[in-house]
């Protein structure tokens, strides 16, 4: 077995968060480590029951699959060791330690600015993030987002109209394309951009996956643009990542009768920068 | 010249009269002086050497001793009609908001009851030309705040101004409209019944002499006032370098709070306002907000629900409500400074009022002899029934009801 093989390994251990895993990196220095280390060692660590059995026992077969997954043309891994793993998501609080990538991984290190919102947006909310992602795209940033419906897909499109440059950060695996109204938009982010996701590639779709996905959004990126947001949404989830992530939080307000705009205006009050026009965000990130 | 009285005749009110009108005394100068002379009188019975003493100049030395009484005599009688008032700053009645600004204006005109100047007011300002969303936002943000019992204040210009004083007129009645003219004129002229139905239930106030003339100049100076009578100010869709920018400038540099309404950033009335909020304002979107900020709990007596949440419908109390009510509308309100009848207690008169109505036309005068209203309760209640949809303005100003 190589060393990729025990990162895939390990990825797939039942009920092992991604602070779980850190902790285990940490103290066994490698997965590989982790396997090989004596039953006595691990107890140091008080593993849960399901963990130590799955340690005894990994799923080689299917780590086998994601092996013959990653020899496909353009799908790659990034553990969180790579060389080209994205610096700017290593610095957060719970990094995702292995990525799935399909495209162009090297954009994963470029300067992006996340643009989030509702699935349910107005035309006028998808004018927004369409015009903003490519403007921003246009000055160089990569766009980020979550590949959902409504602002995510619009601001995808609004950057594919510009550089092309786009990363939609997926919260199941690469297999599946979700929404599938959106199968043609993640077949150009493809060829132009790129396509990651912390999930092994046949990871079904999982409602908490998508609120796991949201801090990747926001931990790749300088900073994270709110449009149309309604309350208790999880693009206001994806805020408040930015905000513990100590990244830049941006929203574009509206009218006081669209609730969609609930979030955005709450996040304002909050301290979020109101954004009307490309300079007010170009001028809060660092040039360089 | 000497049909006028003498100097020593004159009322103390008349010195400032004549002091107001000397030439190069803006409200800074007049403090000035006020700081050294007291009162007026003094200014003008003082000795040519203590003149000299205070440097003052030529022109103000000639008119010192020259005033235009005749002109005084004007102010005077302009004064003499019922319900025509003035505040000098030493007044007690005057407001003591507006008096702690460093160019508060020595006297203010006022058409209306003075007493509401020293209530507690929330300014609302915005554009001349604003969008239907603007439009209801202000009129319905004052209509409910007029219910908390806050005076509204704004400058009676066309649009977001005038929405404001009607959405007070259509709950309690109770508004400033600061003007930038004198008085005896109404600017601009189709607020010609707004301004009627203000000098009735509300105030109009003017730094202006009577006589005062349309200048563009004068509209930057109202608005300091409008800023400065209230605890905080409103804005409503103040695209860039609009007057309403202006005022809330002011309320910023006189310490009041300033709120802001966002709104699309495709609308450009909006640029000025959100530039506000870039700068430090706080954003509102629902007048409860307000009350929370300033730290006053919203009435229990005003319907509750009214602006808790924002929605794409105006917000009235319904028919049920307004039928329903234990309480009877009366005019010995137990609180005297409680001014607003909550809209519950309006429900007998409106629906009065509807039955007044029948099923032709009829003129407000005829439904104020009908009903034995004021002609602005009268007015304001078909506002509110106008905005349910229940009746409409037809041609020549008349009303019928809709169904």
């Amino acid at each position: 077995m190589n060393d990729e093989e025990y990162w895939l390994a390990l990825a797939r251990a039942p009920r092992l968060k991604p602070i779980n895993f850190l902790h285990l990196l940490n103290h066994f220095g490698s997965p590989r480590a982790i396997f090989e280390a004596s039953s006595a060692e691990r107890q140091v660590l008080k593993l849960s029951p399901y963990l130590t059995n799955y340690l005894q026992n990994p799923n080689w077969y299917l780590v086998e699959k994601d092996i013959q997954w990653l020899t496909q043309q353009s799908h790659h891994l990034l553990t969180l060791y790579d060389p080209n793993y994205p610096q700017i998501l290593r610095e957060i609080y719970d990094p995702p330690p292995l990525l799935f990538v399909k495209g162009d991984y090297s954009l994963l290190s470029s300067r992006q600015l996340a643009i989030v919102g509702t699935r349910r947006s107005t035309n006028e909310g998808k004018q927004i993030a369409w015009e903003f992602a490519n403007a921003l795209s246009h000055q160089g940033f990569s766009i980020t987002s979550g590949m959902a419906l409504g602002i995510d897909g619009a601001s995808h499109w609004g950057a594919l109209a510009a550089t092309g440059k786009t990363i939609a950060v997926l919260g199941q695996g690469l297999d599946k394309i979700y929404p599938p109204q959106h199968q043609m938009l993640a077949k150009k982010i493809v060829q132009t951009g790129v396509l990651v996701s912390e999930f092994t590639p046949d990871t079904p779709i999982k409602r908490e996956h998508f609120l796991r996905r949201n801090r990747i959004i926001s931990g790749l990126s300088l900073g994270t643009l709110l449009i149309e947001t309604p309350e208790r949404s999880g693009a206001l989830s994806t805020a408040r990542c930015a905000i513990e992530q100590g990244r830049e939080v941006f929203a574009v307000p509206g009218s006081i009768q669209n609730p969609l705009t609930k979030g955005c205006h709450q996040l304002i009050k909050d301290g979020a920068k109101l954004v009307e026009k490309l300079e007010d965000i170009i001028e809060e990130l660092p040039s360089y | 010249m000497n049909n006028y009285p003498l100097k020593s005749q004159n009322t103390e009110e008349e010195y400032w009269l004549a002091l107001v009108r000397a030439p190069g005394v803006g409200p800074v100068k007049f403090a000035a002086l006020l700081k050294h002379f007291e009162k007026p009188r003094k200014l003008f019975e003082a000795d040519p050497s203590e003149w000299d003493a205070r440097k003052i100049k030529d022109r103000l030395r000639n008119y010192l001793q020259n005033p235009d009484w005749h002109a005084v005599e004007k102010d005077i009688q302009w004064l003499a009609q019922p319900n025509h008032h003035l505040l000098t700053l030493h007044h007690p009645d005057y407001p003591p908001l507006l008096r702690e600004i460093h160019n508060a204006p020595p006297v203010l005109f006022i058409h209306g009851d003075s007493a509401l100047l020293s209530t507690k007011q929330l300014a609302i300002v915005g554009t001349r030309n604003p969008s239907e969303y603007g439009e209801k936002t202000a009129r319905e943000f004052a209509e409910y705040l007029s219910h908390q019992g806050f005076t509204i204040t704004s400058g009676m210009a066309l649009g977001i101004d005038g929405a404001s004083h009607w959405g007070a007129l259509a709950a309690t009645g109770k508004t400033i409209a600061v003007a930038g003219t004198g008085l005896d004129r109404i600017y601009p002229p189709q607020h010609r019944e707004l301004a009627y139905r203000i000098a009735e239930t509300g105030a109009l106030v003017s730094e202006f002499l009577p006589g005062t003339p349309v200048r563009r100049d004068n509209f930057p100076l109202r608005n300091r006032i409008v800023s400065a009578l209230s605890l905080a100010t409103l804005v409503i869709e103040a695209p860039e370098r609009s007057g309403a920018l202006y005022t809330a400038k002011n309320a910023t540099k006189q310490g009041r709070e300033l709120f802001v309404i966002p709104g699309s950033i495709y609308n450009p009335l909006m640029k000025g306002s959100h530039q506000l909020i870039k700068d430090g304002a706080k954003l509102v979107e629902t007048a409860a907000e307000i009350l929370e900020k300033l730290q006053i709990s919203p009435s229990p007596t005003a319907n509750p629900n009214l602006f808790s949440h924002s929605t794409n419908t105006i917000e009235l109390p319904d028919s049920q409500s307004l039928a329903d009510s234990p309480s009877k509308h009366t005019s010995t309100t137990p609180e005297p400074s409680m001014s607003p009848a909550p809209p519950s207690d309006l429900g007998e008169d409106y629906i009065r009022l509807l039955n007044y109505l029948g099923t032709g036309t009829t003129s407000i005068d005829n439904l104020v002899e009908q009903s034995n209203l004021t002609a602005g309760e009268v007015s304001s209640m078909l506002l509110m029934l106008e905005l349910r949809g229940l009746v409409a303005v037809q041609s020549g100003g008349l009303y019928a009801r809709t169904n």
